[in-house]
């Protein structure tokens, strides 16, 4: 069994299948969306489906900042029922924090169920991110804004949050959907224009952009720094 | 010149700054933070608060208003609030003033939310298709209340006083006039009395639809109007039977009676049941009414899709598409 660590928790694991990217269980012996789950050396690491989340899509092609480091305080906009958060909070580790904050109550609550409960790294929130100050005073300051809401307004959303939480030199990461902006536009053109908006704030400066075929069609996430 | 006074929430308690002096208060327990950002004041807060009783104080959350303001205090919203900025950047000093280790706080942090969580999701998640169909009904009611006594009234004033039509043709405020004055005999005037009430009470339902669909299936509401709406939620019977649906059929609800008919002597179909009473098509010509009740209809039901399965709102981009592509239709034929 081949283990090798891409990113601070992060690993490379082999098994008959082939390769995946995995994260270190802190909560083993508990499975949230059926995800496969591989021993090792008395650990369980849990595999991180690509077609499933975002960042581990971006990690497979071949992102270079990783915003997700032990200990870390990770703001994630978009925690839906909680797939990609459960591997977040794996990162991050007993003495990070993620705040998951989500708009829908439904799949809301099977996040409640499978991923708060089990692991005590995660703060749930129920809001709409664009209500900022309706939740400011359960955070503290962040290393890193995470944003995947699928709306038309998402860069704003995102900025909105990084000026009030992230702090400098921090992770502003944005997961554009190209067609919950446009549904009539090119990708590309809407990738371009979205990205200048984030540029012309003056505060963020874009490190890195990763586009994330063929795990998601016209999506792309891009990571920028708080200046 | 007195000091600005601002208040800085925490899961743990509340710091009141006087200038730079801070004025902590840890909260008892996670019971009281829960209650405290359910927004109830309980016994120990309100002690800590009453002090700065008429006083002006900034604060952050706007929903903290009203809680502050039972209490006495006068809060104004600052958004962001600096004194807050300033601890949320300083985890120390937080829980230096607070007097908390680091444990302690994440604890209140982890448990207050979660807990505040559960309780908005189970409110949520009651519900309430039922009370839109009720309220419609009721909705439904009072309107033939109101033509029964309008037709009453009306006989009498055709009668006795006809020339009250004369001076006001609406019949609005012939009513009006009827109960501001004392007129002959006494159960006319109660009659007119009846007819603003039952006035009154049918605005008072139509905003109990509004907000009951604009909480359980905001899109819909968006799309086609919380009256309009709710009369198909009420026809089917549930959000969750409407989201079922296939649009061709929420296009046709209410035409049951022509489309059975259609369908047995092999004639013409209906082009929109319920749906007809909606400005775009009722308003439109003949010749594209049917293209606009199949885009709207196709349009309700992703909308009632998401209301029931996921609750996101994205009403107004679909509202938008369709704006668009009916101006396109309209154009176009006319």
């Amino acid at each position: 069994m081949k283990l090798r660590e891409v990113f601070q928790g992060v690993y490379e694991v082999e098994d008959e299948e082939g390769n995946h990217i995995a994260t270190l269980s802190i909560a083993p012996g508990t499975l949230v969306y059926g995800e496969k789950v591989i021993k090792v050396g008395g650990n369980e690491y849990r595999v991180w489906n690509p077609y499933r989340s975002k960042i581990a899509a971006a990690i497979i092609k071949g992102l270079k900042n990783f915003f997700i480091k032990p200990g870390w305080r990770i703001l994630y906009l978009g925690a839906a029922s909680g797939t990609t958060v459960s591997h977040v909070s794996d990162i991050v580790g007993p003495s990070g924090i993620v705040y998951a904050v989500e708009v829908a109550h439904r799949p809301f609550r099977d996040f409640i169920e499978k991923v708060s409960g089990k692991r005590r790294n995660v703060v749930p929130i129920l809001a709409d991110a664009r209500n900022v100050f309706e939740y400011s005073w359960l955070l503290q300051e962040v290393e890193t804004v995470y944003c995947d809401v699928a709306q038309p307004d998402e860069v704003d959303i995102a900025v909105m949050n990084a000026d009030a939480f992230l702090r400098k030199n921090g992770f502003l990461v944005i997961a554009l959907k190209a067609s919950s902006v446009d549904s009539t536009r090119k990708a590309s053109e809407i990738f371009e224009k979205e990205e200048a908006k984030i540029e012309e704030t003056g505060r963020y400066k874009i490190e890195e952009t990763v586009d994330i075929e063929p795990y998601a069609m016209m999506h792309e996430l891009i990571v920028s720094r708080k200046l | 010149m007195e000091e600005h006074l601002s208040l800085v929430e925490t899961p743990a308690g509340l710091i009141v700054f006087k200038g730079e002096e801070a004025i902590p208060y840890v909260f008892s327990d996670v019971e009281e933070a829960i209650s405290y950002y359910s927004g109830e004041i309980v016994r120990g807060v309100a002690s800590f608060l009453r002090k700065w009783k008429g006083k002006s104080i900034l604060v952050e959350r706007r929903s903290a208003v009203k809680t502050l303001s039972s209490i006495g205090l006068k809060p104004i919203v600052r958004e962001p609030l600096d004194k807050a900025v300033k601890l949320r950047s300083d985890f120390e000093t937080t829980l230096k003033i607070l007097g908390l280790n680091m444990d302690e706080y994440r604890n209140f942090t982890l448990t207050v939310a979660e807990r505040i969580t559960q309780d908005r999701i189970s409110e949520l998640a009651k519900r309430k298709d039922l009370d839109i169909v009720m309220a419609l009904q009721s909705y439904d009611e009072l309107v033939k209340i109101m033509n029964v006594i309008q037709d009453r009234i009306l006989v009498w004033v055709k009668e006795r006083a006809p020339s009250l039509l004369e001076e006001k043709k609406d019949f609005e405020k012939v009513i009006e006039l009827i109960y501001s004055q004392s007129s002959e005999p006494d159960y006319v005037r109660k009659m007119a009395e009846l007819y603003l009430k039952s006035r009154e009470c049918r605005s008072a339902v139509e905003k109990q639809i509004g907000d009951l669909m604009e909480e359980t299936a905001p899109n819909v509401a968006a799309v086609i109007g919380p009256i309009l709406g709710a009369r198909l939620i009420s026809k089917v019977g549930s959000l969750a039977r409407l989201a079922s649906l296939p649009a061709s059929t929420i296009q046709i609800l209410g035409a049951e009676k022509a489309l059975f008919r259609a369908l047995r002597k092999k004639g013409k179909p209906p082009k929109h049941g319920i749906i007809f009473q909606h400005p775009w098509v009722h308003g439109s010509p003949r010749k594209i009414r049917g293209k606009i009740a199949r885009l709207l209809a196709s349009k309700i039901a992703v909308a009632a899709r998401v209301d029931h399965f996921s609750g996101r709102f994205i009403g107004e981009e679909i509202k938008k598409e369709l704006e668009d592509k009916v101006k396109a239709l309209r154009s176009g034929a006319g």
